[in-house]
């Protein structure tokens, strides 16, 4: 994954957890002030409703205070007089309510106003009536006059004025608060919904961006056990140029001073023996600075993976050791083998190796059989190279693989102990194992199993 | 247990093995000297023909039972401790060496190609 490509989804990932932070944050603000709102709007209502209350009290008042009036008229009983000033003092309280009631509102200002000077006016004549009751001491006719009458019903007409006004507000404000309870709702739900979803999809982002990063570390893992291994080759190396290399050198040195500090009768009998011996170890020095540079180069650049008839590859490796097989008389039977994507190179390589190893360790006296076989099943190709040699104990199934590991000495058995070291780094760089079965005397089983996913390997038309 | 005037040499590698057997034999003619594959062979061979050999020349890299393994399953048996084990190696590696000497080697001795250097060296480790 390229850190760019990271960078920008955890960029992403940051957006969208700041961007759902914010919606939800706005959200509770909204919601609280619109609450807040709300409780007002209601407040509101309240006050309206108390308003038309003071007005009817008001008015009730003067009903209330024109019939003790009445009653005065008719009876001169005092406690008709009473009642009348009580009236009129919560008449003039209720008034007083009115008027800081109605202060935010300036029409209705007025029109207290306008409704305390008719009651006023109104109260005025009334004393007027009862004093001039009084001084004649009679009673008089209790019936209204006609400017009274008259007087009343422009009070009762304020009063429905203002009845209608607060009618009027409280009309405005309920539609208001209902209006706005059902946009509010429709608002809190659309942003949550927004809000939810830009949480899954960062969610998912997060989700998804967790399992790259497993991905990447997992990439990293296998990149460690590569360098781990090529660790490891390198220390088998520095073993190798500390002991199997330095081997032939140290024959050729010990023979040829050997040649040297022997006394010349002795020499003339041993030299040959000696001089055959430098030969040799030189000759298998060259062949061991060979096989490492072989097995150094196993897994270097780019290995040219295509698809591969793997029967054509056996074909060009028997070619190959066509010399050895004439020379031990060994039979390489080669059963159908499918095409797998491969380095056919590498893929020779290894069938060469597997092959020449067959013949190699063959028993003596009996002619070394070698079969090559296939199976293919849902995830696996397994190649098998069955021979006929000498075997070996399978307790050291995984030394043979190392390299320079050998189980007889170069003069029972000729080799370099690479050769199967290469095989396995070969099938390694394939994503497959090698594996062996044998037993002593009868033969060995050598298994090369590749995964079908990453060989693609397909049954051969 | 009394020990008899014998030496075994422990080396996969045939060359080694007359390389050291005519120094040996050069030395002290008298010396049955006794060559042996590897530490498996060796642990068999010491096993089956008692008393144990007053030296063992003991190559570290064989096949089957290496050096190392062999010292380990040989100083085990109480019946050992008189014998003298030398390590003959071409590894120079320190690592090496110290191994040996944790393990009970008596010496360690670098290969040599000389008949030379060898001998000198011999005559320092065997008494006879």
């Amino acid at each position: 994954m390229e850190p760019t490509k990271n960078k920008r989804s955890a960029n992403f990932n940051n957006w969208a957890f700041i961007v759902s932070s914010l919606f939800l944050l706005s959200l509770a603000i909204f919601s609280l002030v619109w609450f807040q709102k709300q409780k007002e709007a209601e407040d509101w209502i309240a006050h309206t409703y108390e308003v038309k209350l003071k007005i009817e009290k008001c008015f009730g008042l003067l009903l209330e205070a024109e019939s003790n009036q009445r009653g005065f008229l008719l009876s001169n009983d005092s406690t008709y007089f009473k009642n009348i000033n009580h009236a009129e003092t919560l008449l003039n309280r209720s008034l007083k309510q009115l008027d800081s009631l109605v202060e935010d509102n300036e029409i209705q200002i007025k029109n207290v106003n306008t409704l305390r000077s008719l009651i006023f006016f109104r109260l005025s004549r009334l004393h007027i009536l009862i004093d001039s009751s009084a001084k004649a001491n009679n009673f008089t006719d209790s019936h209204l006059t006609s400017p009274d009458k008259v007087l009343m019903d422009s009070i009762h007409h304020q009063v429905i004025i203002m009845q209608a006004e607060e009618n009027k507000l409280l009309g405005q404000r309920t539609f208001f608060k209902n209006i706005g309870n059902d946009r509010v709702i429709t608002f809190i739900v659309l942003f949550s919904v927004i809000s939810f979803m830009i949480l899954i999809w960062s969610f998912f982002k997060i989700k998804n961006e967790s399992s790259m990063r497993l991905q990447a570390q997992m990439e990293l893992i296998r990149q460690n056990e590569k360098l781990e291994r090529k660790n490891r080759d390198l220390t088998t190396f520095s073993n190798i140029a500390s002991h199997d290399l330095k081997e032939p050198l140290r024959k050729i040195q010990m023979f040829t001073n050997l040649i040297m500090e022997l006394n010349p009768d002795y020499l003339k009998n041993k030299s040959f023996e000696y001089f055959q011996k430098i030969s040799q170890q030189s000759s298998r020095m060259q062949t061991l600075i060979e096989s490492v540079l072989k097995y150094a180069q196993t897994d270097e650049g780019d290995f040219g993976f295509q698809n591969t008839n793997l029967n054509e590859i056996a074909n060009l490796a028997t070619d190959s050791l066509s010399e050895i097989i004439k020379e031990k008389k060994a039979v390489v039977n080669v059963r159908e083998l499918p095409a797998i994507f491969c380095s056919p190179t590498q893929m020779e390589q290894l069938f060469i190796n597997l092959v020449e190893n067959g013949i190699k360790y063959a028993r003596p006296g009996m002619t070394p059989i070698i079969e090559i076989s296939a199976t293919l099943s849902e995830e696996t190709l397994k190649i098998d190279f069955r021979d006929n040699g000498i075997g070996f104990d399978e307790a050291y199934e995984k030394k043979i693989f190392e390299v320079f590991q050998r189980l007889h000495s170069s003069d029972e058995y000729s080799g370099t102990g690479i050769g199967l070291a290469i095989c396995k780094k070969i099938v390694e760089n394939h994503h497959g194992t090698i594996t062996a079965q044998s037993i002593l005397g009868e033969g060995s089983v050598f298994s090369v199993i590749f995964p079908v996913e990453k060989t693609a390997a397909k049954r051969q038309k | 247990m009394k020990q008899i005037n014998r030496v075994l040499v422990i080396d996969d590698d045939k060359d080694d093995q007359q390389f050291l057997h005519k120094a040996i034999h050069d030395l002290f003619p008298n010396m049955e000297c006794i060559s042996l594959n590897n530490g498996k062979e060796a642990l068999k061979f010491i096993e089956e023909n008692p008393p144990p050999p007053s030296y063992i020349f003991l190559d570290l890299n064989m096949p089957y039972l290496n050096g190392f393994e062999f010292l380990k399953e040989f100083k085990k048996e109480k019946g050992n401790s008189e014998t003298s084990v030398y390590i003959y190696s071409t590894s120079s590696n320190p690592r090496d060496k110290e191994k040996a000497k944790s393990l009970g080697a008596d010496d360690y001795i670098v290969k040599f190609t000389d008949l030379t250097s060898l001998k000198a060296r011999l005559k320092n480790v065997i008494q006879t």
